[in-house]
């Protein structure tokens, strides 16, 4: 076996295109492909090109590995740069992985920002029809919606800071925020209510909609990131 | 100055991303984990845990630039 040392800069001049020679490096191993029919023009199974190191793509091959050693070996890889270096993931709780493993966060987050929606509609839909029962049921639906809000916030914490490494940047500073102000909104509008029905409960209630649109819309730009 | 808030807007922004991305790395390698233990060949077993490696290593590869973003936020 050669001493010959190959760079991966080295390795893209034989590619086997134009008549170069087509070598490939596997595990730190340089063969020499040129006169496999497996491999003419530099090409094996239109997948996979010589000048290249093939190691991650000889693993998800659907033959052994030591295939290789029927090609001929021609020189050693030289070794990559250093790698960065990767801090160890940070251990995650048992709860926190249970939280996770149960999707509580997304299985919760839903029932205030449905609930809160709907009170919101019916509250005005109440105010301007004139009907009492709707909103008995804005009123239930935004005090059922309130009393799941801590749940969903809590888990969605718990994700934040085991899954996301609790980093506050600027779509978890929104979600923060708008969450915070969810409740702060629905504990006022609560509270309001307790002296009854008036303009200010009224711009409370109807200012959940657009809290828990753009929550929803924060949480989506969280879980599908856009492009 | 612009350029100085400008630089930092998109440290802040590519750190987003790489943040957001590891908790998708880990549901892949767990999903393909998951897959290569319940499968019925040799080979469906190697494709999926050669998957869930390669995942493994996106995880590491995002944990060693958010370390490095950060550092260049601190300075």
């Amino acid at each position: 076996m050669s001493d010959k040392t190959f760079t991966l800069e080295d390795l893209t001049g034989f590619d086997g295109c134009d008549g170069r020679p087509a070598y490939i490096a596997v595990d730190g191993v340089v063969y020499d492909a040129t006169g496999s029919k497996l491999w003419r023009g530099g090409n094996h199974v239109r997948a996979h090109d010589a000048g290249r190191e093939l190691s991650r793509e000889i693993g998800m091959a659907p033959h052994p590995r030591d295939r290789l050693e029927r090609l001929p070996r021609v020189g050693l890889l030289a070794a990559a740069p250093a790698a960065p270096v990767v801090p160890p993931p940070e251990p995650v709780p048992a709860f926190a992985r249970l939280a996770h493993a149960l999707h509580a966060h997304p299985a919760s987050v839903h029932f205030p920002i449905a609930l809160c929606a709907v009170a919101a509609l019916l509250h005005a839909g109440g105010r301007i029809l004139g009907m009492a029962a709707l909103e008995t049921a804005a009123l239930i639906n935004l005090a059922i919606g309130l009393a799941s809000a801590p749940v969903a916030i809590l888990s969605g914490l718990l994700d934040w800071r085991y899954h996301y490494g609790g980093r506050l940047s600027r779509l978890f500073a929104w979600k923060l925020g708008l969450s915070s102000l969810l409740l702060a909104l629905g504990a006022s509008a609560l509270g309001l209510r307790l002296g009854g029905v008036g303009p200010a409960f009224d711009a409370l209630v109807a200012l959940h909609l657009p809290v828990v649109l753009a929550l929803g819309f924060v949480g989506g730009r969280i879980t599908f990131p856009a492009p | 100055m612009s350029q100085d808030t400008d630089r930092l807007r998109e440290l802040r922004y590519v750190l987003e991303v790489a943040t957001l991305a590891i908790p998708r790395e880990r549901e892949a390698r767990d999903r393909y984990l998951g897959a290569a233990r319940r499968a019925p060949g040799e080979m469906a077993r190697r494709i999926f845990e050669e998957m869930a490696r390669q995942e493994e290593q996106h995880e590491a590869q995002l944990r060693a630039l958010i370390t490095h973003l950060e550092e260049e936020l601190a300075r």
